[in-house]
């Protein structure tokens, strides 16, 4: 049954994801894309472009999205409760029983590890969206100002992506025929 | 009553944070000293608990806060707060996006955005990064350039983990497990 099959699934996403938000990019990749087909990689990318323009937990706007495309309204809450469930297990937990004997040098020592995993898991994920979003010319380009942008904290993220949306419509109203062919090759 | 007070505290924290996370930490702060929920000590402890643990970071924080503060169901209550406003945005924004499928202006509009978003996610990846693969001195003393040293172990990590995603079909999960074993054995 395709409810029990979201929960399932965004029970696993929410108990592996390590380092917030945009570390369930790959396992959402792994999970509902690659594996059970339930959106396209494109998709995936407008869910997370969405995610970053609202208000909210990332996790659970994908969640939501997901779900919704999938089962509707009733899949969106099953998703998003499935999410949060092994946070509520595991905190509650933590609070009651382990406190601060919890943060050790050896959980420390596992996190870090953990750390570096997830980081080649973004890397990852970034290479393969890199190829659905950042393929052209002038994909690239948006790409390297965004980053230069984030690292020198020259802007905010959200100024960003309101200069992002904000230059692909003026694109398209300028010169439609450069803004249809950069549109045309993405959907390839 | 408190339980209602911790579902519409965490709401407006849904509400009112961008970006998702460790953003979203500076907003939880404030609300719980305001109210003398927390100390700041007791904040530190939490966002240490909330990042070492799997999950979002700001339902992570929420149960975390219900939980001292009430029990089980005050956790519940707190997420439940932190989580409505996404829930109920997204709902209305994916309805609107089916509806605009294949409009050209809809495509424009993420022509720009989606190369955006794809450097958000990369600018988490140096985030990450950064704290994982540079060892920090500790704070109190001058620090030079020399005091910062490179994590080797970490990059190693790193390096082979992203290896096996790139040849092999692993699940991601099972990098997890591997690095966060590698990482009990190496550090």
């Amino acid at each position: 049954m395709i409810l029990w099959d979201l929960f399932l699934t965004f029970f696993k996403i929410g108990s592996f994801t390590f380092g917030g938000g945009y570390a369930m990019i790959p396992l959402i990749e792994k999970e509902i894309i690659n594996n059970k087909g339930w959106i396209a990689e494109d998709e995936l990318l407008e869910v997370i472009s969405v995610s970053q323009m609202t208000p909210g937990v990332i996790a659970i706007n994908a969640a939501t999205f997901v779900g919704r495309k999938t089962a509707g309204v009733k899949g969106a809450l099953i998703a998003s409760a499935a999410v949060i469930l092994p946070s509520i297990f595991i905190i509650s937990f933590i609070v009651h029983f382990l406190s601060e004997s919890f943060v050790s040098p050896t959980a420390n020592k596992i996190l870090t590890g953990v750390r570096a995993g997830v980081v080649a898991m973004i890397m990852r994920s970034l290479t393969r969206l890199m190829k659905t979003s950042a393929n052209t010319a002038l994909g690239m380009t948006i790409f390297i100002i965004a980053m230069i942008v984030l690292i020198f904290a020259l802007a905010s993220p959200i100024t960003l992506i309101i200069c992002g949306a904000a230059f692909g419509l003026i694109l398209y109203a300028v010169a439609p025929k450069l803004a249809l062919k950069a549109m045309k090759r993405e959907e390839n | 009553m408190l339980y209602i007070q911790l579902y519409t505290v965490f709401f407006k924290i849904g509400l009112f944070s961008f970006g998702g996370g460790l953003s979203m930490l500076p907003l939880i702060e404030k609300e719980l000293l305001l109210r003398q929920w927390m100390t700041k000590g007791e904040f530190l402890d939490l966002v240490s608990v909330a990042q070492m643990t799997p999950g979002a970071i700001a339902v992570n924080s929420a149960t975390y806060v219900g939980n001292d503060l009430i029990g089980f169901w005050g956790g519940v209550m707190a997420t439940a707060g932190v989580i409505t406003p996404s829930i109920v945005i997204i709902l209305i924004l994916s309805t609107i996006l089916m509806r605009l499928k294949g409009n050209i202006y809809k495509d424009a509009f993420f022509l720009g955005l989606k190369p955006i978003t794809v450097g958000l996610i990369g600018y988490a990846g140096y985030t990450v990064g950064k704290s994982t693969f540079i060892k920090t001195p500790p704070s109190g003393i001058v620090r030079f350039l020399s005091d910062y040293s490179p994590n080797y172990a970490a990059i190693g990590i790193f390096a082979l983990a992203f290896l096996i995603l790139k040849k092999t079909k692993l699940n991601p999960i099972w990098v997890i497990f591997l690095s966060g074993g590698l990482g009990f054995i190496l550090l």
